[in-house]
């Protein structure tokens, strides 16, 4: 599977799922997966089931940037948002294992990200939901997209905050 | 209407810092799952496809 944006072809492994590989042998895998487990308890939250979590990893970690990785994982992201529809919402936790500085620097550098999506899903509007760590004076991000004509847009979004003020998993 | 906003939590929460740790540490188990699941003909297929790709172009 290729487009003119994908600039290395990459291969669905399952729902939501897609793996692509670089010319130097770095291994990218991505999911978009339909994911509710953490909102069982609130019907406002769930969106009807249709809320789905981003995530991605790399399998070697090179600080040079190879634009070619960065323009596939955005338009693996983007079509699958734009096949999603206006009233799918995502989120994405920031990766923060190695330091709670790296963790923000990725929640900035996905900002960047967000308007190249943006591109093609004009309506789309990001929160990042700062979360004071336990340790240190930093924080944790959780990153949401959602459509501005969402039907419950004013509401998930407050909803979503005093959840993370109470407790966000009541599993 | 500004296209990013950031929403500071106030509140800190031991439940909700625990949470956020776990799902990094379930992302990384999944997606380490998943490379494990990847087969020598699949990279194989990619390259070959990259190659095409350049040679369409």
């Amino acid at each position: 599977m290729q487009s003119p944006l994908s600039r290395y072809p990459f291969q669905p492994l399952g729902e939501g799922v897609f793996f692509f590989v670089t010319d130097n042998g770095n291994y990218f895998t991505v999911e978009i997966i339909r994911n509710v487990r953490n909102f069982n308890d609130n019907e406002l939250l769930c969106n009807g089931g249709n809320v789905f979590e981003i995530s991605f990893n790399q399998s070697i970690y090179d600080k040079k940037q190879d634009q070619d990785a960065t323009d596939t994982l955005l338009h693996i992201i983007t079509i699958n948002i734009l096949a999603s529809g206006d009233t799918a919402i995502f989120y994405f936790v920031c990766d923060s294992s190695d330091s709670l500085h790296r963790g923000a620097a990725r929640s900035r550098l996905f900002d960047l990200w967000f308007i190249s999506i943006q591109k093609f899903t004009p309506g789309l509007r990001k929160y990042n939901f700062r979360i004071p760590a336990d340790e240190d004076n930093g924080y944790y991000f959780v990153c949401m997209l959602i459509f501005e004509n969402h039907p419950k847009h004013d509401e998930y979004i407050k909803e979503f905050e005093l959840s993370l003020h109470k407790n966000f998993s009541k599993r | 209407m500004s296209t990013i906003k950031t929403v500071q939590v106030k509140t800190k929460n031991k439940a909700v810092v625990d949470f956020i740790k776990a799902e990094i540490q379930n992302k990384k188990e999944r997606h380490a799952k998943i490379v494990e699941s990847i087969t020598p003909e699949i990279i194989q297929n990619l390259k070959a496809m990259k190659k095409i790709a350049i040679s369409v172009k």
